[in-house]
């Protein structure tokens, strides 16, 4: 839709330029004129300041052949100001007046306002932020984060209803950076009648409120208390920052994230929002009636269970779950034991939708993320509905294993009803590296694993380990071979994915091939790469000369995944060593190229005395020359440090296996399932 | 083995005494390592209480079994109670074990370098066919 051309016309001085850009002066009386408009109902939104002293607020009247259509006045900092009015078709003339100028000393003209740009909104063009925010570049220096807008103490927004759809919600993305103060409260308005009032909290959160609308609607925000100036540091008067405004349909079958998130984040294993310490979402009513229970992975960091959240529907309770430490998986039943849902309309038509909330008996203390003021209760990744009771069965018999093996090790006892959490498995015991790589203990072990050197393992031995498998939050892959090489490698990890369980694998990357990537995408998989080396000539002194194939495999599965909610994770591996040490900022330069999730320093295991020596790549390898002493490895934590501020790629050091992460780095830090598989 | 609380000993490293209880993550009161209780790896090789576990615990097959076989059982009891086992201090390729043992080095607790010690016999006849003390043997 092409815009009506403006022109203006009288009482409009020359156009000048600021470090914001062009604007004129407009002085006692000016006009615009628009053409070819269509009729209908119109808005003309102006961004317009002045120079007048900061109490003073010229009062702006606005005509519409010469009919009066509103007035506001106008302060000195640059915001938008607008008015709505039926429009004939044709051209129009617009009058705008001021009840003051003013003259400044060397300037002869009589002044009123500054306008930068003046727009007409009709009901083909996209809706908007009308009038009572200021510009996103307004004043240097203002609080406002990344893509927020501050309103004023009020605030006038043009909302449309979603393409093909009446809007049934309102979705608010709002915030503001305030910690230590009172909370605003922002009342919503649709032609005069007040929809909604709610406590806005600092940081970007969403606001959703019932609100059917099938046409455009101009919602009104107010708060009755703006920010004191005191606090902010700005002359402005600031309401509260807002990113989004929206008019959203529920889909019939998805739940519908309302208060208590904040946006979605993708750096950690799922993708997941913090949940503040209440949150909700609504199921539609549809979906209540076919679904049995309520999941998805959670993550507290608390490691002793004592993190609860209670799960109510509609204010009736439905569940108290201990959470456990990590990422797990939670399945809360949506009905009674007689298998009816709980929550039934048998009098009178349905709700279309029914509020489920989750609240936390305690938070995430803030003394563990100090530079986020914002309050943390637990991520939580994408919840779903399902009615699958096996899955439900397993998720209830998962946690309660969870939790007696740590009643278990709290009481030191020592033979346990509980079974492992992690289980250790050896999907494959062939490898695509022979002769085998420099410092790996391939015939030691071929020797060892005796007639199992070829047993099949596959899903369906993972399901004969019973509760092993049934009670393992992760199953982690520690084959001497080449897991990726596995015929049945598609099978297994779909396998372990509906079992909600977290894979590790350990890879030499020789092994991705187009089909290998489709069988790991989208799965809840970490993959650890082991290199060792960032060129073609030292991979040759620890492995062999394939080093060009891999890279470009790696790049390709980084395209994949990212279709995928970014898994597998990809963590490479660097062994620091004699032969490699140099290649440690070259390492970190191909894990920037291949965005890895994180550079993995794994220490070269130690033998006492070993006699391994290869001479390969024309390097002679001698497994106990190659092993570094603490002096050596603290010169490589050093530099580890520097590279990976520098390239902007996490370093998860599982030199430090076994030692509690510094609570005041916990939230920042690659989190690794386990530190060596 | 009497079922018994965890007891704080100098080598489990926790720095959370200033943390108040209800805001302690809840790392502080757990044993040196919680491997042997939460980890089992059943591999082609054996069975192994923790993936730096060394030598195997039992054969593959015997899976079910070896989950509370009296080794395991034992590495367990010492952890408890603040201690590595034989076991463990076998188990060179653990940080945690190499930490303990450069931290009792730096100590003074221990003298000996990380490695098993060479049985009196070897050391006699090496004494007597070679007539070096069995810390340069060693080194040869």
């Amino acid at each position: 839709m092409s815009k009506p051309n403006i022109a203006y016309k009288e009482g409009w001085f020359s156009p000048e330029e600021d470090q914001l850009g062009p604007y004129r002066w407009m002085g006692e009386k000016a006009v615009i004129c628009c053409h070819g408009l269509k009729a209908g109902r119109k808005h003309i939104r102006m961004l317009a300041g002045h120079s007048f002293p900061d109490h003073v607020f010229p009062r702006l009247s606005c005509f519409v052949e010469g009919l009066h259509v509103g007035e506001m006045e106008i302060e000195s900092a640059f915001s938008f100001y607008g008015f709505s009015f039926d429009a004939p078709a044709g051209d129009m003339r617009i009058e705008l007046k001021l009840d003051k100028t003013e003259t400044v000393s060397g300037d002869p003209r009589a002044l009123g306002i500054m306008v930068r740009e003046i727009d007409i909104i009709g009901p083909d063009d996209e809706a908007v932020f009308f009038s009572g925010w200021y510009p996103k570049d307004a004043a240097p220096g203002t609080p406002a984060g990344a893509g927020m807008l501050w309103m004023k103490h009020k605030a006038v927004c043009l909302l449309d209803p979603p393409p093909r759809a009446a809007g049934k919600f309102l979705k608010l993305t709002v915030g503001h950076p305030y910690f230590n103060t009172e909370n605003p409260t922002l009342t919503l308005s649709v032609d005069g009648r007040t929809v909604a009032e709610t406590t806005i909290f600092p940081g970007e959160r969403d606001y959703v409120f019932p609100l059917s609308a099938d046409k455009r609607i101009r919602l009104e925000l107010e708060v009755k208390k703006p920010f004191a100036c005191s606090l902010t540091g700005d002359a402005r008067a600031l309401g509260i920052m807002v990113h989004n405004a929206a008019l959203i349909a529920q889909q019939e079958e998805a739940l519908l994230y309302t208060e208590g998130w904040y946006h979605w984040e993708y750096g950690e294993f799922f993708p997941f929002r913090w949940m503040s310490g209440q949150a909700r979402v609504l199921i539609p009513h549809s979906l209540l009636l076919k679904s049995k229970y309520i999941s998805g992975f959670m993550f507290s960091e608390y490691a002793d269970f004592s993190q609860e959240m209670e799960i109510t529907l509609d204010g009736k309770s439905l569940a108290r779950v201990h959470l456990q430490h990590k990422w797990n998986f939670y399945s809360i039943p949506l009905r009674s034991s007689d298998d009816t849902p709980l929550k039934t309309e048998p009098e009178g038509p349905p709700q279309p939708a029914y509020v489920i909330e989750f609240s936390l008996n305690k938070l995430f203390a803030a003394r563990y993320h100090p530079d986020d003021p914002r309050e943390f209760g637990i991520r939580a990744a994408r919840l779903e509905c399902h009615h699958d009771d096996e899955l439900h069965g397993l998720a209830q018999e998962y946690h309660r294993n969870s939790l007696l093996n740590y009643q278990e090790m709290k009481s030191g006892k020592c033979r346990l009803e509980s079974f492992p959490l992690t289980l250790g498995i050896d999907l494959y015991g062939r490898c695509n590296i022979n002769p085998p790589c420099v410092y790996c203990l391939w015939h030691t072990m071929k020797k060892l694993e005796g007639d199992y050197k070829d047993a099949d393992v596959d899903e369906t031995t993972l399901r004969e380990y019973g509760p092993f498998f049934r009670s393992a939050r992760t199953l982690v892959n520690c084959s001497f071979g080449e897991p990726l090489l596995h015929p049945r490698l598609e099978e297994i990890l779909s396998f372990c994915s509906r079992s909600k369980k977290i894979i590790e694998l350990s890879s030499n990357g020789q092994a991705l091939t187009a089909k290998s990537v489709r069988a790991m995408v989208g799965k809840p998989l970490y993959l650890y790469i082991s290199l060792d080396a960032a060129c073609k000539e030292t991979y040759a002194k620890i492995r062999n000369d394939r080093w060009d194939s891999i890279v470009p495999n790696l790049v390709l599965l980084n395209q994949e995944r990212k279709k995928r909610d970014n898994l597998p994770k990809i963590y490479m591996v660097f062994m620091p060593m004699k032969v490699n040490r140099d290649d440690l900022e070259g390492y970190f330069q191909l894990c920037k190229r291949i965005e890895a999730d994180a550079l993995v320093l794994r220490p070269l295991l130690y033998l006492v005395d070993s006699k391994i020596e290869v001479t390969r790549g024309g390097y002679t390898f001698r497994y106990r020359d190659e092993l570094l002493n603490r002096e050596e490895q603290g010169e490589i934590f050093r530099l580890c440090d520097i590279y990976s501020e520098k390239y902007g790629v996490p370093v998860a050091n599982q030199f430090e296996f076994g030692e509690t992460a510094d609570p005041q780095q916990k939230a920042g830090k690659p989190h690794l399932e386990l530190q060596r598989s | 083995m009497p079922d018994k609380p965890i007891d704080k000993t100098e080598i489990v490293s926790q720095e959370h005494e200033s943390i108040p209880p209800e805001e302690d993550l809840g790392f502080s009161q757990q044993p040196l390592c919680r491997e042997p209780w939460e980890s089992y790896y059943i591999l082609r090789r054996g069975i192994l209480p923790c993936c730096y576990g060394n030598p195997i615990v039992a054969p593959m097959s015997d899976w079910e079994d070896a989950w509370n076989s009296p080794q395991i059982q034992e590495i367990r009891r010492y952890l408890s109670q603040g201690k590595l086992s034989p076991y463990c201090l076998e188990s060179l390729g653990c940080p945690i074990v190499q930490r303990v043992l450069a931290a009792q080095k730096a100590a003074g607790n221990s003298d000996k370098p990380p490695g098993r010690p060479r049985p009196a016999w070897l050391r006699a006849v090496n004494r007597v066919f070679f007539g070096l003390p069995a810390r340069i043997y060693r080194r040869l």
